[in-house]
């Protein structure tokens, strides 16, 4: 009994988590700051008026600028080796008498 | 009926067509794999727990929890969930997202369930718990939907109709084309329900938290007008920047996959995001 109220309360959880912030958790941080700022500025009615539409369109485009896909990097052209000198042959050290 | 009222229901019904969409497609693969019986009395069990839903949570938002509060709640939900939908609906305009492919789901459900092993029994409990858990997982959203936009105006009752109005629309065009809508234009329905929740979301927010907007409730379409035209202009940024192959995730997985157990390919990618997908 115990143990199936646990699991559904899990289950719970995880789709409200999934729902509410899932792969976009900015959007859900966005929406907490113009909860904020909503009630912050409810006296100033054109601050809000223009703030909250601001925000919104805001996270908006930064959350799809985001989920775009990234043009992968070109391969850089190998720059040319420096060409290792050919050994030189190696001398031999004067023996120590 | 004031153009709030309008709206409303216009975004209820867009939204609950996307879904039932969805949930036609698990349900024909179903009936057609396993026997019509259980795939019907899988739906007709999720619709009812679904409206218990609406009953047991709608009705007492609208009556006991005051209204600005009720507002602000209701706001913030509809601002989350309608900035995902465009968001998601912009990144499949301009080609960084997998369209849905109500086909290949059909497709790759059906083999599932014929994979799964007898078939066409009178009572098939595959079939219904498929059909159940596909029309019970994409109508929970639609079910949010209407709880909040019906509960934040009072309006519950005109949302549910909405709502029930497009199940009955999809459900016959379906029966009568028989077989899933893949001519849909899914992506430009989910676009403009999630530009009205967006809309709705702010201007409800707004009203909860104590702004006055200007023109009351003229301030929705004007904030629809605004939304719009920057989607519109996100797709046509983001097309400028789209890959010149096939975007990932272009192989679809769904609920219905998932719900049966079937293995999941390893190059797929399923984010929440797209488990929850309208």
């Amino acid at each position: 009994m115990t143990g199936a109220v646990v699991r559904w309360a899990k289950a719970f959880g995880r789709f409200w988590w999934d729902f509410l912030v899932g792969d976009t958790p900015e959007l859900f941080a966005a929406m907490l700051v113009i909860v904020g700022i909503a009630f912050a500025l409810r006296h100033d009615r054109l601050a809000d008026v223009v703030a909250l539409p601001l925000l919104a369109v805001a996270a908006l485009a930064a959350s799809a600028w985001r989920g775009r896909i990234r043009p992968e990097p070109r391969p850089r052209t190998p720059e040319p080796r420096p060409r290792t000198p050919e050994p030189r042959p190696r001398t031999p050290e004067p023996r120590s008498r | 009926m004031s153009s709030a009222t309008a709206i409303l229901m216009l975004a209820v019904f867009g939204a609950c067509s996307v879904e039932a969409v969805e949930a036609l497609t698990i349900v024909l693969a179903s009936g057609t794999t396993r026997g019509w019986r259980s795939a019907m009395e899988g739906t007709v069990a999720a619709l009812v727990a679904l409206a218990v839903i609406v009953g047991a949570v709608g009705v007492p938002l609208v009556h006991y929890v005051p209204i600005d509060a009720l507002r602000a709640l209701v706001g913030a939900l509809l601002l989350v969930l309608g900035l995902s939908w465009l968001r998601k609906a912009i990144l499949r305009a301009s080609g960084h997202k997998a369209k849905h492919d109500e086909d290949a789901i059909y497709e790759r459900t059906a083999a599932s369930l014929r994979a799964d092993g007898a078939t066409r029994a009178r009572r098939d409990s595959v079939g219904f718990v498929v059909a159940f858990k596909g029309v019970f997982l994409e109508g929970m959203e639609v079910v949010l939907i209407v709880i909040s936009l019906g509960a934040s105006q009072h309006k519950l009752g005109d949302a549910a109709l909405a709502a029930a109005a497009a199940v009955v629309l999809v459900s016959a065009v379906g029966l009568v084309v028989s077989r899933q809508l893949s001519q849909v234009p899914e992506n430009t329905i989910k676009t403009l329900v999630g530009v009205m929740l967006t809309s709705f979301g702010l201007f409800w927010l707004g009203e909860g938290a104590g702004v006055r907007w200007p023109g009351s409730d003229l301030a929705i379409p004007v904030l629809i007008g605004v939304f719009a035209a920057v989607t519109a202009a996100a797709v046509a940024v983001l097309k400028t920047q789209a890959p010149a192959s096939s975007p990932p995730g272009a192989q679809l997985l769904t609920v219905e996959a998932e719900a049966l157990g079937a293995p999941r390919p390893a190059e797929t990618e399923v984010s929440a995001e797209d488990r929850l997908a309208p």
